[in-house]
């Protein structure tokens, strides 16, 4: 059987060439450290002290954090099993703090590890097929490719980032398998699928769903055994509900496109400021690799080539608002909690494609053009390797949650004593986790047991400078609200509540206890413990 | 010689790689061609008034200035006692051309770009091949840390330190391998060129080049004899030919510590007597100034301060394509041919990586232990030393550009060194860049620079008898409004009555006479100028103005100012800076070492062309 990708034939002028350029022994291991090092450069914002300020904000903290407590799926979040963050990056990342580690320094390395694991993979997989040149280019355009600067640095999304991770692995394992179907490969090939669906559940079960479609399209059915079992997985997700905003958020197709970059989230209609871009290196590269292959006599291997050509393209068009129907036909909308989403497989599919330029034109190999094709996927997005980044330190879980965990509390302190006539300062900082659309007023109260107000102070953020409807997802707001304690109030049992009401119709946004967070004394508990049941976001 | 002759030392000389690195290194020198000044930059305004005060020496005939007189509000200070001349001598030689003091000092940075390219071109020619040699020095000319001296900073000294650099490395490099006269004479020129732009580099990168020095030896040491070969009856002779060839690199230190004495040896043994306070701590705490390790790979580059913390208002990158280039090289590093190239490799990139730590919170302690490297006031400033390795190992990805192989001869190598090339200057680009704005104290000039001096706390340095940095003075007032400082003498200290009469009648940057009448011996004059050593006072009769006696200086007033006991009667008192022991050494050292070079290289020139005639 035909290997995939293809192997040097031994019979051709062009394999006579490529077998004395492509040493037989792989050495790989230093070209595999070159990447590493190279690799730096997309990890090593995560050093710095802080915690990168993305459209998840503190989410992947807290949920970490709730692994251990709550369990997954609890500490999924809101979105699911499906759409939610997959045990395995939970697990890894509360791993990590067992060794010592902060739970935000645990997530930073959880990040880092993903896009460093993504390279690895790719790179084992490739090298020794293609040549460890054809593999590191790969690699590194993988590793550089905007889509997933923008998962890790601008949406935040652990979940996808280890998936994006582990869709070298699970390709690997299904082609190892397809070039020679034994038992034991089929089961690292579920394996492989398996540590992917762990990942992000619905990702997983979507690149199942591509794989399997690449694989009828080039006529490897054995390939598609080890599928097998993603198949009830699918049905069953399929019949999921669908996110309620996912067909808000099609990207245009100017901004695959497009150069800009911004570390806002994304936003529906073709204002969103989220990046979407395919990138411009990948794509040439690939283009480049598309050309030479489909022109390539003889045509070994083609079949595979254009139905990954021809997957990538429809791919993308499914991102796009003309592939609505498909979503609503199909509803398989329901693995994925943006259409955009798709765009990671386009984007290793694109590295592929800038591996196989280089594994099909030897000049490339040479010193001088390796530099230069490594050069350029870092070159092109250098300037995107600036994150947003907060130096808030968050608790292990929100000190409070608003609406349908739309703010979070992250945390708090008093400045004052809560005593008749004191005048008490509450610096406070939230952060948005999802859009709001009104307005809504704060209000702190100081109260007795016998819940009679002896302070108060109701006003929109910021002194209605910044309302809630213009906050964005991942954005930390910082307010300080001041009152008076009157001077008639009891000497003890006093304590304060706040919350969120739309001043149009008085109704208070839900939260902890019901309409309001109590807040303890000077500042939260030392050790703030995440509510399991509905209160991880 | 004949016009033969020069055709062919020309055709010799002639190089189109090193014209093709001069000629893109001048998108380096952009900024520079505007017509204003990055006033804005760090050590903008210094370099301008260094130049400025150096300049007023020079007119004064003063060919090696030491006291610039009007530093530290016209106290006066021996900066260039202390501080490396030679971009101010460069800088003055444009501006006695007729340029301006802001456009030679912009003449100087150009210079230090064009240079640093041209010599890291050299140096790697011989071991990277033309477009090798042709990529590394465009990678020097444009790495980062070059940008942020030349328009974040405008350091001058630093960047012309940076352009001898490549030249040192060469000449060392040259005279262990291949060691000649003219090798060592070129490795001790280097050398002590070195020492004269910036003692600071100079001090940070000795051991540096020791080591350099070292490992080369170590290798020749190999070549002849491998080491696995070694036994212990190996081990005195090897010691001896270790020796023996280190010692070109020996003697070439030493011409270059001997060509150098001039500024070195004074400025060692006298700055203990100026006060260093001031540039150790507070801002220069270099405790404050580690480099966070995502600062070495973020895009970020501003023209604010290096301050506490990981948000500094600079950029502290590597360079993206320096530093893959550089990884990329130790995947390159067995296809090199020349054993040279792969040792410079090698050491190149063990050396960044060293450095590279020192700059960064960890190397803390050793910062704490070793005590000199606390003048470096910046943990950041290795990445001057970083630079020429960094940029260096850029070339291997076109050195090791093997044989042209059977398809690859439609893609021809000039494609991909200006791939190569096209993505190095692209990486900068974005900032070869300055903050152009007017200077806010005004046109160059003397109140320009009280202005400036009153806005530099640090710029005003004072020797150890100052007890108080002054904030102002009465000589500042005066240039503010326009006027001449006539005389240095306190007159608010000397009474002009009965007991005392003072009259100053010449004088200079350097000396001041005085006429002076005491009633009795129990009088003094006071100057408005800070002691320092060097400052020697006459009592000179009044007539033939011959020297009667020394007078005793002593120091007065929280300024430590130079006070002058007179004796009774009518006198010249004549004050005067004066070479110290340590600088007539520093003197006669380097021109017994200047005619040593001068009269060795006759020598030779006088033999070779004998052995070419008997020949």
């Amino acid at each position: 059987m035909a290997g995939w990708p293809p192997r040097i034939r031994a019979n051709s002028a062009r394999a006579r060439f490529e077998m004395n350029t492509v040493p037989k022994e792989h050495k790989i291991f230093l070209p595999l450290c070159i990447f590493l090092l190279l690799g730096l450069f997309a990890v090593a914002p995560l050093t710095r002290p802080g915690f990168p300020s993305t459209a998840a904000g503190f989410r992947p903290v807290w949920r970490a954090a709730a692994f251990w407590a709550c369990g997954w799926p609890a500490a999924a979040g809101p979105e699911g099993i499906l759409r939610g963050d997959g045990p395995l990056p939970l697990a890894l990342t509360a791993l990590l703090t067992v060794s010592g580690m902060s739970t935000p320094a645990a997530v930073k390395a959880a990040f880092a590890l993903a896009y460093l694991l993504a390279g690895v993979f790719l790179f084992l997989w490739l090298a020794p097929r293609w040549g460890k040149e054809a593999a590191l280019v790969a690699a590194v355009v993988y590793a550089f490719a905007p889509y997933r600067l923008s998962v890790s640095y601008v949406a935040g999304g652990l979940g996808e980032a280890w998936a994006l991770a582990l869709y070298p692995l699970a390709a690997w394992a299904l082609d190892t398998f397809r070039h020679r179907a034994t038992w034991r490969r089929g089961v690292l090939a579920i394996a492989a699928w398996g540590l992917l669906a762990f990942s992000q559940p619905g990702l997983a079960l979507f690149f199942a769903l591509c794989a399997g479609l690449f694989f009828l399209l080039a006529g490897e059915y054995k390939a598609l055994i080890p599928l097998a079992p993603a198949l009830p997985l699918l049905l069953w997700g399929a019949f999921q509900p669908i996110a309620a905003d996912f067909s808000d958020h099609y990207p245009y197709l100017f901004q695959l496109f497009s150069a800009a970059w911004s570390t806002a989230p994304s936003a529906p209609g073709w204002m969103d400021e989220m990046p979407f871009q395919l990138g411009l290196v990948p794509l040439v590269l690939a283009g480049l690799g598309a050309a030479t292959l489909l022109s390539r006599r003889p045509a070994a291997g083609t079949r595979r080539w254009a139905a990954l050509m021809a997957g990538l393209i429809l791919l993308v068009v499914l991102s796009l608002r003309v592939g609505d129907g498909f979503w609503k036909i199909s509803h398989l909308a329901s693995l994925l909690s943006y259409p955009w989403q798709v765009l990671g497989i386009v984007t290793f599919g694109l590295a592929l494609l800038s591996g196989a330029a280089v594994r099909e034109i030897p000049a490339l190999r040479t010193p001088a053009w390796l530099a230069g094709l490594v050069l350029l996927p870092l070159l092109a997005v250098y300037g995107y390797l600036m994150p947003a980044w907060t130096t808030i330190e968050p608790h292990a879980a929100p000190v409070g949650l608003f609406g349908e965990h739309q703010i979070a509390l992250v945390d708090y302190r008093f400045e004052g004593t809560l005593q008749p006539g004191e005048h008490i300062a509450l610096d406070v900082v939230w952060q948005d986790l999802r859009p709001l659309e009104a307005d809504y007023t704060v209000f702190v109260q100081a109260l007795d047991s016998a819940n009679t107000i002896w302070g108060q102070r109701d006003i929109q953020p910021r002194e209605g400078e910044l309302p809630t409807s213009t906050w964005q997802p991942g954005q930390i707001i910082t307010d300080t609200y001041a009152f008076d304690v009157e001077r008639g109030a009891p000497a003890g049992g006093l304590h304060v509540i706040m919350g969120f009401y739309d001043v149009n119709t008085g109704q208070r946004l839900p939260a902890n206890a019901g309409d309001h967070v109590l807040l303890t004394f000077p500042s939260p508990a030392d050790a703030v413990v995440p509510a399991c049941a509905g209160g991880i976001p | 010689m004949s016009m033969a002759g020069m055709k062919r030392l020309a055709a010799r000389l002639w190089d189109p790689y090193l014209a093709l690195v001069l000629l893109l290194s001048l998108f380096a020198l952009g900024p520079l061609l505007n017509p204003g000044y990055f006033w804005g930059a760090h050590d903008a305004r210094h370099s301008v008034y260094f130049l400025f005060e150096f300049d007023r020496s020079i007119q004064e005939g003063i060919l090696y200035p030491r006291w610039s007189p009007d530093f530290a509000f016209g106290y006066g200070y021996p900066f260039f006692n202390i501080y490396a001349p030679l971009a101010f001598y460069i800088g003055e030689g444009f501006h006695l051309l007729g340029m301006g003091f802001v456009e030679a000092v912009k003449a100087v940075f150009g210079l230090s770009v064009l240079l640093s390219g041209a010599g890291m071109y050299l140096f790697l020619r011989r071991r990277f091949g033309r477009a090798g040699a042709l990529l590394s020095a465009l990678a020097y000319v444009y790495i980062p840390y070059h940008l942020f001296d030349l328009y974040v900073r405008a350091a001058l000294a630093e960047s012309l330190a940076l352009a001898v650099l490549p030249f040192v490395l060469w000449g060392f490099h040259e005279a262990v391998m291949r060691p000649d006269w003219g090798s060592i004479a070129g490795a001790g020129m280097a050398y002590a060129a070195l020492m004269l732009s910036s003692n600071l580099i100079t001090l940070m990168f000795t051991p540096v080049l020791a080591l350099y020095v070292l490992f080369l030896v170590l290798c020749r040491l190999n070549d002849g004899q491998p080491f696995r070969g070694w036994s212990t009856a190996s081990i005195l002779p090897g010691a001896a030919h270790l020796v023996h060839l280190a010692v070109p690199a020996l003697l070439a230190l030493l011409l270059g510590l001997g060509l150098s004495a001039i500024f070195w040896l004074p400025a060692i043994l006298e700055q203990p007597y100026v006060r260093a306070d001031q540039w150790l701590a507070g801002t220069y705490d270099y405790h404050d100034d580690f480099v966070y390790f995502f600062q070495l790979f973020s895009p970020y580059w501003g023209f604010g301060v290096s301050g506490a913390g990981p948000d500094d208002g600079v950029g502290f990158q590597l360079g993206a394509a320096h530093l893959a280039l550089a990884f990329l090289a130790l995947l390159f590093l067995g296809r090199l041919k020349d054993a040279g190239a792969r040792r410079f490799v090698a050491f190149a990139l063990a050396a960044t990586a060293i450095l590279v730590f020192m700059t960064t919170a960890p190397a803390a302690a050793i910062w704490e232990r070793i005590s000199f490297a606390r003048f470096a006031q910046f943990p950041w400033r290795y990445f001057s030393l970083v630079a020429p390795f960094l940029a260096g190992v850029a070339g291997v990805a076109l050195a090791a550009h093997g044989p042209a192989g059977e398809e690859e001869q439609h893609w021809p190598a000039w494609a991909a060194t200006a791939l190569l090339v096209g993505l190095v200057l692209f990486s900068s680009y974005p900032y070869v860049r300055a903050e152009i704005r007017e200077p806010a104290e005004g046109p160059v000039s003397l109140a320009g620079l009280m202005r400036f001096q009153r806005t530099a706390d640090e710029m005003t340095g004072a020797t150890i008898w100052t007890k108080e940095i002054p904030k102002w003075s009465p000589m500042a007032d005066l240039f503010i409004n326009g006027q001449d400082v006539t005389t240095r003498v306190d007159y608010s200290w000397v009474p002009q009555n009965e007991i005392l009469a003072v009259d100053s009648r010449e004088m200079s940057s350097v000396h001041e006479k005085v006429w002076v009448w005491a009633v009795d011996d129990q009088q003094a004059v006071r100057f408005y100028r800070f002691y320092y050593p060097g400052w020697k006072a006459y009592i000179l009769d009044e007539n033939t103005e011959e020297v009667l006696a020394e007078a005793p200086i002593e120091t007065t007033g929280p300024y430590g100012l130079i006070t002058v006991p007179v004796p009774q009667g009518r006198h010249i008192l004549l004050l005067r800076f004066e070479d110290t022991p340590p600088r007539r050494a520093g003197k006669a050292i380097s021109a017994v070492s200047l005619a040593g070079l001068a009269a060795l290289t006759l020598l030779r020139a006088i033999l070779m062309r004998g052995g070419r005639r008997h020949d």
